[in-house]
Protein backbone atom coordinates (compact mmCIF):
# COMPACT_ATOMS: atom_id res chain seq x y z
CA UNK A 1 0.00 0.00 0.00
CA UNK A 2 1.25 3.46 -0.88
CA UNK A 3 0.22 6.64 0.92
CA UNK A 4 0.65 10.37 0.53
CA UNK A 5 2.46 10.97 3.81
CA UNK A 6 1.68 14.03 5.93
CA UNK A 7 4.15 14.02 8.83
CA UNK A 8 2.93 17.27 10.45
CA UNK A 9 4.96 19.99 12.16
CA UNK A 10 5.66 18.25 15.46
CA UNK A 11 7.29 15.14 14.02
CA UNK A 12 9.70 17.47 12.25
CA UNK A 13 10.23 19.55 15.39
CA UNK A 14 9.96 18.56 19.05
CA UNK A 15 9.00 14.94 18.40
CA UNK A 16 11.53 13.67 15.85
CA UNK A 17 11.31 10.13 17.25
CA UNK A 18 7.77 9.92 15.86
CA UNK A 19 9.06 10.53 12.36
CA UNK A 20 11.97 8.07 12.44
CA UNK A 21 9.87 5.39 14.17
CA UNK A 22 7.15 5.78 11.52
CA UNK A 23 9.62 5.24 8.70
CA UNK A 24 10.96 2.10 10.37
CA UNK A 25 7.55 0.65 11.22
CA UNK A 26 6.20 1.36 7.74
CA UNK A 27 9.20 -0.28 6.13
CA UNK A 28 8.62 -3.47 8.10
CA UNK A 29 4.87 -3.46 7.43
CA UNK A 30 5.32 -2.78 3.72
CA UNK A 31 3.61 0.63 3.85
CA UNK A 32 5.11 2.81 1.14
CA UNK A 33 5.26 6.51 2.01
CA UNK A 34 5.38 9.29 -0.57
CA UNK A 35 6.25 12.54 1.18
CA UNK A 36 6.97 14.48 -1.98
CA UNK A 37 3.35 14.91 -3.10
CA UNK A 38 2.55 16.83 0.09
CA UNK A 39 5.85 18.69 0.22
CA UNK A 40 4.11 22.04 -0.21
CA UNK A 41 1.26 21.23 2.19
CA UNK A 42 0.83 23.62 5.10
CA UNK A 43 0.14 23.03 8.78
CA UNK A 44 -3.46 21.89 9.51
CA UNK A 45 -3.91 24.82 11.87
CA UNK A 46 -4.01 22.38 14.80
CA UNK A 47 -7.33 23.81 15.96
CA UNK A 48 -5.49 27.00 16.99
CA UNK A 49 -5.88 28.70 13.64
CA UNK A 50 -9.50 27.56 13.71
CA UNK A 51 -10.00 29.51 16.96
CA UNK A 52 -9.33 32.64 14.96
CA UNK A 53 -10.79 31.67 11.63
CA UNK A 54 -12.34 28.28 10.91
CA UNK A 55 -12.73 28.97 7.22
CA UNK A 56 -9.03 29.70 6.90
CA UNK A 57 -8.21 26.33 8.48
CA UNK A 58 -10.65 24.56 6.18
CA UNK A 59 -9.09 26.24 3.14
CA UNK A 60 -5.58 25.15 4.11
CA UNK A 61 -6.74 21.58 4.73
CA UNK A 62 -8.76 21.49 1.50
CA UNK A 63 -5.54 22.53 -0.24
CA UNK A 64 -3.67 19.58 1.30
CA UNK A 65 -6.52 17.19 0.45
CA UNK A 66 -6.53 18.47 -3.14
CA UNK A 67 -2.79 17.77 -3.41
CA UNK A 68 -3.29 14.20 -2.16
CA UNK A 69 -6.29 13.74 -4.45
CA UNK A 70 -4.23 14.88 -7.42
CA UNK A 71 -1.59 12.26 -6.63
CA UNK A 72 -4.25 9.54 -6.50
CA UNK A 73 -2.87 8.33 -3.16
CA UNK A 74 -4.72 7.99 0.15
CA UNK A 75 -3.56 10.44 2.82
CA UNK A 76 -1.79 9.24 5.96
CA UNK A 77 -1.05 11.24 9.12
CA UNK A 78 0.96 10.32 12.22
CA UNK A 79 -0.06 13.11 14.59
CA UNK A 80 -3.28 12.90 16.60
CA UNK A 81 -3.85 16.66 16.36
CA UNK A 82 -3.41 16.69 12.57
CA UNK A 83 -5.73 13.68 12.38
CA UNK A 84 -8.46 15.27 14.48
CA UNK A 85 -8.27 18.64 12.80
CA UNK A 86 -8.18 17.17 9.29
CA UNK A 87 -11.11 14.88 10.03
CA UNK A 88 -13.19 17.80 11.31
CA UNK A 89 -12.31 19.94 8.29
CA UNK A 90 -13.09 17.06 5.95
CA UNK A 91 -16.44 16.51 7.64
CA UNK A 92 -17.43 20.11 6.84
CA UNK A 93 -15.97 19.98 3.33
CA UNK A 94 -17.67 16.74 2.32
CA UNK A 95 -21.01 17.32 4.06
CA UNK A 96 -21.70 20.55 2.21
CA UNK A 97 -20.74 20.67 -1.51
CA UNK A 98 -21.62 24.37 -1.68
CA UNK A 99 -19.20 25.16 1.13
CA UNK A 100 -16.49 23.05 -0.56
CA UNK A 101 -17.14 24.85 -3.82
CA UNK A 102 -16.73 28.26 -2.17
CA UNK A 103 -13.48 27.09 -0.54
CA UNK A 104 -12.28 25.77 -3.91
CA UNK A 105 -12.62 29.27 -5.33
CA UNK A 106 -9.64 30.29 -3.20
CA UNK A 107 -7.59 27.30 -4.40
CA UNK A 108 -8.22 27.99 -8.10
CA UNK A 109 -5.24 30.29 -8.51
CA UNK A 110 -2.94 27.38 -7.64
CA UNK A 111 -4.78 25.07 -10.02
CA UNK A 112 -6.08 22.97 -7.15
CA UNK A 113 -9.58 21.69 -6.51
CA UNK A 114 -10.78 19.40 -3.74
CA UNK A 115 -13.43 16.97 -4.97
CA UNK A 116 -14.14 15.50 -1.55
CA UNK A 117 -12.67 12.00 -1.99
CA UNK A 118 -9.95 12.02 0.68
CA UNK A 119 -10.28 10.17 3.98
CA UNK A 120 -7.36 11.31 6.13
CA UNK A 121 -6.11 8.32 8.09
CA UNK A 122 -3.71 8.05 10.99
CA UNK A 123 -1.05 5.34 10.75
CA UNK A 124 -2.82 3.41 13.52
CA UNK A 125 -6.04 3.42 11.49
CA UNK A 126 -4.10 2.37 8.39
CA UNK A 127 -2.78 -0.59 10.36
CA UNK A 128 -6.20 -1.55 11.73
CA UNK A 129 -8.43 -0.76 8.74
CA UNK A 130 -6.29 -1.12 5.64
CA UNK A 131 -3.73 -3.75 6.60
CA UNK A 132 -5.66 -5.60 9.28
CA UNK A 133 -4.42 -5.67 12.83
CA UNK A 134 -3.16 -9.24 12.34
CA UNK A 135 -0.08 -7.85 10.58
CA UNK A 136 1.20 -6.97 14.06
CA UNK A 137 1.12 -10.58 15.24
CA UNK B 1 -29.75 -12.31 27.18
CA UNK B 2 -27.43 -12.86 30.10
CA UNK B 3 -25.69 -9.66 31.13
CA UNK B 4 -23.07 -9.03 33.78
CA UNK B 5 -22.69 -5.63 35.39
CA UNK B 6 -19.67 -4.60 37.41
CA UNK B 7 -20.73 -1.56 39.43
CA UNK B 8 -18.52 0.70 41.46
CA UNK B 9 -19.95 0.80 44.97
CA UNK B 10 -19.22 3.21 47.77
CA UNK B 11 -21.12 3.76 50.99
CA UNK B 12 -19.70 6.46 53.27
CA UNK B 13 -21.77 5.13 56.18
CA UNK B 14 -20.53 1.58 55.90
CA UNK B 15 -18.04 0.35 58.47
CA UNK B 16 -15.75 -0.42 55.55
CA UNK B 17 -16.21 2.69 53.42
CA UNK B 18 -13.98 1.80 50.49
CA UNK B 19 -14.80 2.15 46.84
CA UNK B 20 -15.02 -1.29 45.23
CA UNK B 21 -16.62 -3.12 42.32
CA UNK B 22 -19.56 -5.46 42.78
CA UNK B 23 -20.79 -7.84 40.09
CA UNK B 24 -24.40 -8.61 39.27
CA UNK B 25 -25.80 -11.00 36.69
CA UNK B 26 -29.24 -10.60 35.18
CA UNK B 27 -31.38 -11.47 32.20
CA UNK B 28 -32.28 -8.55 29.94
CA UNK B 29 -33.91 -7.97 26.54
CA UNK B 30 -32.14 -6.83 23.41
CA UNK B 31 -33.93 -3.50 23.79
CA UNK B 32 -32.96 -2.97 27.46
CA UNK B 33 -30.99 0.10 28.43
CA UNK B 34 -28.23 0.23 31.01
CA UNK B 35 -30.69 2.09 33.24
CA UNK B 36 -33.22 -0.76 32.88
CA UNK B 37 -30.48 -3.06 34.11
CA UNK B 38 -29.56 -0.84 37.06
CA UNK B 39 -33.20 -0.42 38.10
CA UNK B 40 -33.73 -4.18 37.90
CA UNK B 41 -30.69 -4.72 40.11
CA UNK B 42 -32.01 -2.21 42.63
CA UNK B 43 -35.58 -3.56 42.60
CA UNK B 44 -34.88 -7.29 42.37
CA UNK B 45 -31.35 -8.07 43.52
CA UNK B 46 -29.84 -5.42 45.77
CA UNK B 47 -31.93 -2.62 47.21
CA UNK B 48 -28.87 -0.87 48.59
CA UNK B 49 -27.69 0.29 45.14
CA UNK B 50 -28.05 4.06 44.87
CA UNK B 51 -28.46 5.94 41.62
CA UNK B 52 -30.25 9.02 40.28
CA UNK B 53 -32.76 8.68 37.50
CA UNK B 54 -36.11 10.05 36.54
CA UNK B 55 -37.45 10.46 33.00
CA UNK B 56 -35.84 7.44 31.25
CA UNK B 57 -36.08 9.48 28.05
CA UNK B 58 -32.80 11.39 27.93
CA UNK B 59 -34.43 14.66 28.86
CA UNK B 60 -34.08 15.10 32.62
CA UNK B 61 -30.30 14.67 32.71
CA UNK B 62 -30.26 12.71 35.99
CA UNK B 63 -28.54 9.47 35.03
CA UNK B 64 -25.19 10.54 33.57
CA UNK B 65 -22.52 8.08 34.66
CA UNK B 66 -19.49 6.31 33.27
CA UNK B 67 -20.29 3.22 31.27
CA UNK B 68 -17.22 1.22 30.26
CA UNK B 69 -15.12 4.23 31.17
CA UNK B 70 -17.01 6.81 29.13
CA UNK B 71 -19.68 9.21 30.39
CA UNK B 72 -23.19 8.92 29.04
CA UNK B 73 -26.82 8.70 30.04
CA UNK B 74 -27.69 5.23 31.35
CA UNK B 75 -31.20 5.68 29.92
CA UNK B 76 -30.17 6.17 26.31
CA UNK B 77 -27.37 3.63 26.28
CA UNK B 78 -28.56 0.23 25.12
CA UNK B 79 -27.01 -2.75 26.88
CA UNK B 80 -26.46 -4.52 23.56
CA UNK B 81 -24.28 -1.62 22.35
CA UNK B 82 -21.93 -1.65 25.34
CA UNK B 83 -21.87 -5.36 26.18
CA UNK B 84 -18.31 -6.60 25.72
CA UNK B 85 -18.15 -9.45 23.20
CA UNK B 86 -15.78 -11.48 25.34
CA UNK B 87 -18.37 -12.07 28.05
CA UNK B 88 -16.83 -9.62 30.50
CA UNK B 89 -19.17 -7.34 32.46
CA UNK B 90 -20.39 -3.84 31.57
CA UNK B 91 -18.51 -1.53 33.91
CA UNK B 92 -20.66 1.17 35.51
CA UNK B 93 -19.12 3.95 37.58
CA UNK B 94 -20.27 7.31 38.90
CA UNK B 95 -19.61 10.45 36.83
CA UNK B 96 -16.09 11.76 37.24
CA UNK B 97 -14.74 15.16 38.30
CA UNK B 98 -17.49 15.66 40.88
CA UNK B 99 -17.39 14.64 44.57
CA UNK B 100 -18.76 11.17 45.18
CA UNK B 101 -21.72 10.88 47.58
CA UNK B 102 -22.73 7.24 47.34
CA UNK B 103 -22.49 4.50 44.68
CA UNK B 104 -23.47 6.16 41.38
CA UNK B 105 -24.50 9.47 42.94
CA UNK B 106 -22.21 12.48 42.76
CA UNK B 107 -22.52 15.94 44.28
CA UNK B 108 -23.57 18.47 41.63
CA UNK B 109 -22.84 21.53 43.81
CA UNK B 110 -19.58 22.42 41.96
CA UNK B 111 -21.38 21.93 38.65
CA UNK B 112 -24.14 24.40 39.57
CA UNK B 113 -21.79 26.95 41.10
CA UNK B 114 -19.85 27.09 37.82
CA UNK B 115 -23.01 27.40 35.74
CA UNK B 116 -24.11 30.20 38.08
CA UNK B 117 -20.73 31.89 37.70
CA UNK B 118 -21.43 32.68 34.03
CA UNK B 119 -24.66 34.56 34.91
CA UNK B 120 -26.90 32.19 32.97
CA UNK B 121 -29.70 34.63 32.33
CA UNK B 122 -30.51 37.17 29.65
CA UNK B 123 -29.27 40.70 30.31
CA UNK B 124 -30.90 42.98 27.79
CA UNK B 125 -30.38 46.73 27.90
CA UNK B 126 -32.71 49.54 27.03
CA UNK B 127 -36.40 49.79 27.56
CA UNK B 128 -38.37 46.64 28.12
CA UNK B 129 -40.52 45.79 25.08
CA UNK B 130 -44.26 45.76 25.58
CA UNK B 131 -44.46 42.16 24.55
CA UNK B 132 -41.67 39.59 24.23
CA UNK B 133 -38.14 40.30 23.02
CA UNK B 134 -38.00 39.50 19.32
CA UNK B 135 -35.05 37.87 17.60
CA UNK B 136 -34.69 36.83 13.96
CA UNK B 137 -34.90 33.08 13.47
CA UNK B 138 -31.54 32.86 11.70
CA UNK B 139 -29.83 34.58 14.63
CA UNK B 140 -31.17 31.96 17.02
CA UNK B 141 -30.60 28.80 14.95
CA UNK B 142 -26.93 28.48 15.94
CA UNK B 143 -28.05 28.39 19.56
CA UNK B 144 -30.48 25.51 19.07
CA UNK B 145 -27.75 22.94 19.72
CA UNK B 146 -26.47 24.61 22.86
CA UNK B 147 -29.99 25.15 24.19
CA UNK B 148 -30.47 21.38 24.01
CA UNK B 149 -28.18 21.01 27.03
CA UNK B 150 -29.94 19.05 29.76
CA UNK B 151 -27.25 19.73 32.39
CA UNK B 152 -26.49 16.05 32.83
CA UNK B 153 -22.81 16.66 33.53
CA UNK B 154 -21.49 14.02 31.10
CA UNK B 155 -19.08 16.57 29.61
CA UNK B 156 -17.89 17.66 33.05
CA UNK B 157 -17.43 14.04 34.08
CA UNK B 158 -14.99 13.31 31.28
CA UNK B 159 -13.33 16.74 30.88
CA UNK B 160 -9.58 16.10 30.83
CA UNK B 161 -8.80 19.61 32.12
CA UNK B 162 -11.10 19.31 35.15
CA UNK B 163 -9.31 16.06 35.94
CA UNK B 164 -6.18 18.09 36.70
CA UNK B 165 -7.64 21.51 37.57
CA UNK B 166 -10.90 21.58 39.51
CA UNK B 167 -11.12 25.37 39.15
CA UNK B 168 -11.68 25.27 35.39
CA UNK B 169 -15.19 26.53 34.62
CA UNK B 170 -15.64 23.46 32.46
CA UNK B 171 -17.50 22.56 29.28
CA UNK B 172 -21.09 22.78 30.56
CA UNK B 173 -20.76 26.25 32.10
CA UNK B 174 -18.81 27.60 29.11
CA UNK B 175 -21.35 26.21 26.64
CA UNK B 176 -24.01 27.94 28.73
CA UNK B 177 -21.99 31.16 28.60
CA UNK B 178 -21.91 30.93 24.80
CA UNK B 179 -25.67 30.51 24.81
CA UNK B 180 -25.93 34.09 26.17
CA UNK B 181 -22.97 35.68 24.40
CA UNK B 182 -24.40 34.38 21.12
CA UNK B 183 -27.94 35.53 21.90
CA UNK B 184 -28.84 38.67 19.90
CA UNK B 185 -31.13 39.84 22.73
CA UNK B 186 -28.31 39.92 25.29
CA UNK B 187 -26.40 43.17 25.70
CA UNK B 188 -23.77 42.17 28.23
CA UNK B 189 -21.30 40.47 25.84
CA UNK B 190 -18.40 42.70 26.77
CA UNK B 191 -18.55 41.94 30.51
CA UNK B 192 -19.25 38.30 29.84
CA UNK B 193 -16.24 37.94 27.50
CA UNK B 194 -14.03 39.81 29.95
CA UNK B 195 -14.90 37.32 32.68
CA UNK B 196 -14.60 34.28 30.39
CA UNK B 197 -11.24 35.54 29.15
CA UNK B 198 -9.91 35.47 32.73
CA UNK B 199 -8.43 32.70 34.84
CA UNK B 200 -10.14 29.29 34.68
CA UNK B 201 -12.07 30.41 31.62
CA UNK B 202 -12.09 29.76 27.88
CA UNK B 203 -8.31 29.53 27.49
CA UNK B 204 -7.94 26.55 29.80
CA UNK B 205 -9.59 24.12 27.39
CA UNK B 206 -7.06 21.83 25.68
CA UNK B 207 -9.43 20.96 22.81
CA UNK B 208 -9.28 17.22 23.53
CA UNK B 209 -12.85 16.82 22.19
CA UNK B 210 -13.87 14.49 24.99
CA UNK B 211 -16.88 16.68 25.89
CA UNK B 212 -18.06 16.61 22.27
CA UNK B 213 -17.75 12.83 22.21
CA UNK B 214 -19.72 12.15 25.37
CA UNK B 215 -22.45 14.81 25.14
CA UNK B 216 -25.74 12.95 24.64
CA UNK B 217 -27.41 16.03 23.16
CA UNK B 218 -25.03 17.32 20.49
CA UNK B 219 -24.26 20.51 22.42
CA UNK B 220 -20.64 20.59 21.16
CA UNK B 221 -19.21 22.36 24.24
CA UNK B 222 -15.67 22.49 22.81
CA UNK B 223 -16.94 24.13 19.62
CA UNK B 224 -18.68 26.77 21.76
CA UNK B 225 -15.50 27.40 23.73
CA UNK B 226 -13.61 27.93 20.45
CA UNK B 227 -16.34 30.31 19.28
CA UNK B 228 -16.01 32.23 22.56
CA UNK B 229 -12.22 32.51 22.02
CA UNK B 230 -12.87 33.95 18.58
CA UNK B 231 -15.39 36.41 20.01
CA UNK B 232 -13.07 37.40 22.86
CA UNK B 233 -10.15 38.08 20.50
CA UNK B 234 -12.42 39.96 18.08
CA UNK B 235 -13.65 42.05 21.01
CA UNK B 236 -10.03 43.03 21.68
CA UNK B 237 -9.20 40.75 24.60
CA UNK B 238 -5.76 39.82 23.33
CA UNK B 239 -3.70 40.03 26.50
CA UNK B 240 -3.73 36.34 27.41
CA UNK B 241 -1.28 33.52 26.78
CA UNK B 242 -4.06 31.86 24.80
CA UNK B 243 -4.70 34.82 22.50
CA UNK B 244 -0.96 35.37 21.99
CA UNK B 245 -0.56 31.65 21.32
CA UNK B 246 -3.27 31.78 18.65
CA UNK B 247 -1.66 34.83 17.05
CA UNK B 248 1.89 33.42 17.17
CA UNK B 249 0.65 30.14 15.70
CA UNK B 250 -1.24 31.88 12.94
CA UNK B 251 1.71 34.19 12.11
CA UNK B 252 4.07 31.23 11.93
CA UNK B 253 1.85 29.29 9.52
CA UNK B 254 1.20 32.41 7.50
CA UNK B 255 4.86 33.20 7.02
CA UNK B 256 6.46 29.77 6.72
CA UNK B 257 3.58 27.39 6.02
CA UNK B 258 4.15 25.43 9.21
CA UNK B 259 4.63 25.75 12.93
CA UNK B 260 7.78 27.21 14.46
CA UNK B 261 7.68 25.31 17.75
CA UNK B 262 10.70 27.12 19.14
CA UNK B 263 9.10 30.55 18.86
CA UNK B 264 5.62 29.48 19.94
CA UNK B 265 6.11 29.34 23.74
CA UNK B 266 8.25 32.49 23.70
CA UNK B 267 5.64 34.47 21.82
CA UNK B 268 2.75 32.96 23.79
CA UNK B 269 4.15 33.98 27.16
CA UNK B 270 5.66 37.17 25.73
CA UNK B 271 9.43 37.69 25.46
CA UNK B 272 9.34 40.36 28.20
CA UNK B 273 7.69 37.98 30.62
CA UNK B 274 11.01 37.31 32.33
CA UNK B 275 9.60 34.88 34.88
CA UNK B 276 8.04 32.71 32.17
CA UNK B 277 11.17 32.93 30.02
CA UNK B 278 13.32 31.72 32.91
CA UNK B 279 10.73 29.00 33.51
CA UNK B 280 11.24 27.80 29.95
CA UNK B 281 14.98 27.31 30.39
CA UNK B 282 14.83 23.87 32.07
CA UNK B 283 12.41 22.71 29.39
CA UNK B 284 14.80 23.98 26.70
CA UNK B 285 17.73 22.18 28.31
CA UNK B 286 15.78 18.93 28.63
CA UNK B 287 14.66 19.19 25.00
CA UNK B 288 18.24 19.83 23.88
CA UNK B 289 19.64 16.91 25.89
CA UNK B 290 17.00 14.53 24.58
CA UNK B 291 17.31 15.48 20.92
CA UNK B 292 13.90 17.12 20.99
CA UNK B 293 14.81 20.74 20.34
CA UNK B 294 12.93 22.08 17.31
CA UNK B 295 15.17 23.51 14.55
CA UNK B 296 16.69 26.90 15.50
CA UNK B 297 16.46 28.11 11.91
CA UNK B 298 12.86 27.60 10.93
CA UNK B 299 12.79 26.94 7.19
CA UNK B 300 9.69 27.71 5.16
CA UNK B 301 7.90 24.91 3.33
CA UNK B 302 8.20 24.92 -0.47
CA UNK B 303 5.65 27.36 -1.86
CA UNK B 304 5.05 29.11 1.46
CA UNK B 305 4.10 32.21 -0.54
CA UNK B 306 1.05 30.32 -1.80
CA UNK B 307 -0.04 29.66 1.79
CA UNK B 308 0.43 33.36 2.55
CA UNK B 309 -1.78 34.24 -0.41
CA UNK B 310 -4.55 32.03 0.99
CA UNK B 311 -4.24 33.79 4.33
CA UNK B 312 -4.57 37.15 2.62
CA UNK B 313 -7.60 36.02 0.65
CA UNK B 314 -9.47 34.31 3.48
CA UNK B 315 -8.53 36.62 6.35
CA UNK B 316 -10.13 39.52 4.51
CA UNK B 317 -13.43 37.68 4.27
CA UNK B 318 -15.89 38.09 7.08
Amino acid sequence: MKYAFYPGCVSRGACPELYTATLKVCEILGIELDESVLEGASCTGAGVLQEKNERLGDTLNARTFAMAEKSGLPLMTICSTCQGVMAQANERLTADPDYRESINQDLKEEGLEYKGTIDPKHLLWVIVEDLGIDVLI
Amino acid sequence: MEVKFSIRRYDPESSNAVSHFQEYQLDLNDSSTVLDGLIEIREEIDGTLSLRCSCRSAICGSCAMRINGQAGLACNTKVIDVLPKDGSPIIVEPAGNLPLIKDLIVDFAPFWSKVNAVDPWLKPEGEEPEEEYLAPNEDMLHLAGVMSCIMCGACVSDCTVLAVDENFLGPAALAKAYRFVGDPRDDDDDNRLKMLNGNNGIWDCTRCMQCVEVCPKGVDPMGRIMALRDKAMTAGYNNTNGARHAKAFSDSVKHSGWLDELQLPIKSFGIFNIKAMIGLIPLGIRAQLNGKRPPIFHKSIPGADKVRKIFDKVENKI
